[in-house]
């Protein structure tokens, strides 16, 4: 492709750009563009200043029995491993299992975890 | 040619040299008491709570301790929030018909939980325990101000950093005897400091200001 069609090319693709552009009124030019950019952004930081976002407390309806909300609970239980059951202590948060760990007075794991 | 600088150029550029340094220094400093000032900490500005919920009604006119509701203050980091069914142990006989505890009748009867807004509150990266504090003789008021004069529950206290910290540093200079720790109305004696030392050494109370104490 010679220089003189490659600049054939661009300008009819320019020429169908600027055609499409002109047709909307409401066209914001770049600078224009920035501007409100930077200064909706200087707003926002003025307006919502350093507050932090509001946040909820959701207290229970009934509080189930054993539950102190910021205590953890423990379970012992057991899961099966290699068709054995292995004795486990699980801690939980609010009804929320976070940490299995083998159970201390479980011969087996003596509180050890494997797997 | 006319001079370009008149003979006033120089005391322009020593005002515009000084007035620059002050101008910045005047800057950090409007900056430094704004963002301690109210309209950021949003303390003493009362929270919309879905209740119009008063302490002072429930403390002063009705005498209720404040473990009856913040249950778990002494064990737990939690306080702790009454539950629907706290409330309704009362308001199924007091009130029962009232329309504006309408929202804790409805959470009864359909099992979903009142959300309340949370009015004070440390960042995330700050671990606070309420047992603890409560265990070595700081009292809810010292934190929390006098909650049972609140018609609309607000924040006392700014809780930033320094707050702690003064606390944390001195803490002679706060704690009470641990049978006053619920008592709204306490002040601090004349002889507070004195009396603050011996109840750091009573109740072992150890001046905590590592950097990994709060931000662990």
């Amino acid at each position: 492709m010679s220089d003189d069609e490659s600049v054939d090319i661009r300008s009819s693709r320019q020429a169908l750009f600027t055609d499409a552009l002109a047709q909307r009124a409401d066209v914001v030019s770049r600078r224009r563009f920035l501007e409100l950019m930077g200064a909706s952004l200087a707003l926002a930081g003025l307006s919502s200043a350093c507050a932090p976002p509001r946040e909820q407390i959701v207290p229970y309806v009934r509080p189930p029995e054993a539950v102190v909300p910021g205590k953890p609970l423990f379970f012992a239980s057991a899961h099966v491993l290699g068709g054995y059951a292995q004795g486990v202590l699980v801690e939980s948060h609010e009804g929320r299992p976070t940490k299995i760990e083998g159970n201390p007075q479980h011969p087996d794991s003596l509180g050890g975890t494997d797997a | 040619m006319a001079q370009v600088f008149g003979p006033g150029a120089n005391s322009i550029a020593r005002f515009t040299l000084g007035g620059s340094v002050f101008g910045i220094v005047l800057l950090f400093g409007v900056l430094e008491l704004y963002v301690r000032s109210p309209y950021v900490t949003q303390v003493g500005q009362p929270v919309e709570q879905p209740v119009p919920f008063s302490h002072k009604h429930h403390v002063v006119d009705d005498g209720l301790d404040c473990r009856y509701c913040h249950t778990n203050v002494e064990t737990s980091a939690f306080a702790g929030m009454p539950s629907t069914q706290t409330c309704m142990n009362c308001h199924s006989q007091v009130w029962a018909q009232s329309p504006v505890l309408e929202p804790v009748r409805q959470s009864f009867m359909s099992g979903q939980p009142i959300e309340w807004n949370r009015v004070n509150n440390v960042a995330d990266f700050v671990y606070f325990d309420h047992s603890i504090h409560v265990q070595k003789g700081v009292g809810c008021s010292t934190c929390h101000g006098s909650v049972d004069q609140m018609a609309l529950t607000y924040k006392a206290q700014s809780f930033q950093m320094s707050f702690c910290l003064d606390c944390h540093q001195n803490p002679a200079h706060y704690v009470r005897p641990q049978d006053e720790v619920f008592n709204m109305a306490w002040q601090p004696p004349a002889n507070q400091d004195e009396l603050g030392r011996q109840l750091v050494q009573q109740y072992h109370v150890q001046t905590r200001i590592s950097c990994s104490t709060c931000h662990r």
